[in-house]
């Protein structure tokens, strides 16, 4: 039997006049949107991790300008610290930091606009990403 | 709407652009649903196995490679899990006719129904399909519908390429000796 013998090109003709049935209006949205909804997971995770290591070293960076504008600023309350050792191992960024910190003690109004600025832009940073993630979990 | 080669589609979803697979899905949905509604006799057995098949078609789209047709392999996952539907529901299927259909007159029948209006043709030839079991209708559905090849059909269904052509000849004779029975209670029914 080949192929030829089951062709029927009336049969073939009726059948494809006949109307077709068509599935739910909505059957592809439903179908795209289940799809979406289960790639979320996956793309929320990475967002997260991502935006948790943003935010752990934006926090680090801050606590080390902190830490370095604490000597800086108040050197009375670190006398425990023995100075001498940590100075030869950070001398030469301390020496960036004590030019920065000289001119910002000596204009107390740059100061305060430095530190503004500083604290806006990592508040901005640390808000949007965890505003960013929690869009994406809605 | 003129749809894009599906390989077109399967580039763009492969390229991260999920969007294109709603149109593969348009594209496909009312083929798909109508093999899968020859098995289930239900459409919202159908729809459900669809469904399942466009998603299970999506999460392995990077196993695919595009050795046979996309459609293909979509009906042939369609196919399956209609399959399993009704094994699933425990339908009891109609049983095959073995029986040789005799005074096969395809002429008379092919005359008879030009006469009918194309809603009442549309009405008989689906009361005819409806009266072969599930998986030749899906067959005949394939090949003469979606002008699938033997091959393809027999890739879909898992049935050898005999097998198809023995199906599809019995289906045949089994759907004229349907129409036949439907035109003349017609024509009773008029006089």
């Amino acid at each position: 039997m080949n192929q030829q013998t089951v062709r029927d090109p009336f049969l073939q003709k009726l059948m494809q006049q006949s109307t077709m049935e068509e599935p739910s209006d909505d059957f592809t949205l439903k179908l795209m949107s289940m799809i979406q909804l289960a790639e979320i997971p996956e793309k929320e995770s990475v967002k997260k991790g991502f935006a948790m290591k943003y935010i752990y070293g934006l926090l680090a960076i801050t606590l080390v300008i902190a830490f370095f504008a604490a000597i800086s600023f108040f050197p009375q309350y670190f006398t425990f610290i023995n100075t001498a050792n940590i100075l030869v191992f950070i001398k030469p960024y301390l020496s960036i930091f004590n030019t920065i910190f000289s001119f910002i003690k000596a204009q107390p109004i740059v100061s305060i606009v430095v530190f503004s600025l500083a604290g806006l832009f990592i508040l901005d940073k640390i808000l949007s990403l965890l505003f960013h993630s929690k869009m994406q979990h809605t | 709407m003129a749809y894009k080669d599906d390989s077109l589609y399967l580039e763009q979803i492969r390229n991260g652009n999920t969007n294109a697979y709603a149109m593969l899905i348009n594209k496909h949905k009312t083929m798909a649903f109508n093999v899968a509604l020859r098995i289930t006799r239900n459409r919202e057995d159908a729809e459900e196995v669809i469904q399942d098949a466009f998603l299970k078609v999506y999460y392995s789209l990077k196993d695919f490679e595009g050795k046979s047709k996309f459609s293909t392999w979509l009906y042939k996952i369609v196919y399956n899990q209609a399959i399993s539907k009704i094994r699933k529901k425990s339908i009891a299927q109609s049983d095959i006719n073995e029986e040789i259909i005799n005074n096969f007159t395809v002429g008379n029948i092919s005359r008879d129904l030009n006469y009918l209006a194309s809603e009442d043709q549309t009405k008989y030839i689906n009361l005819a399909l409806s009266k072969l079991p599930e998986e030749d209708s899906a067959i005949v559905t394939l090949f003469y519908l979606n002008e699938s090849s033997i091959e393809e059909v027999s890739e879909i269904t898992g049935l050898s390429e005999s097998n198809v052509k023995v199906k599809l000849h019995r289906s045949r004779k089994k759907m004229y000796e349907e129409l036949k029975q439907l035109l003349n209670n017609e024509v009773n029914t008029l006089l």
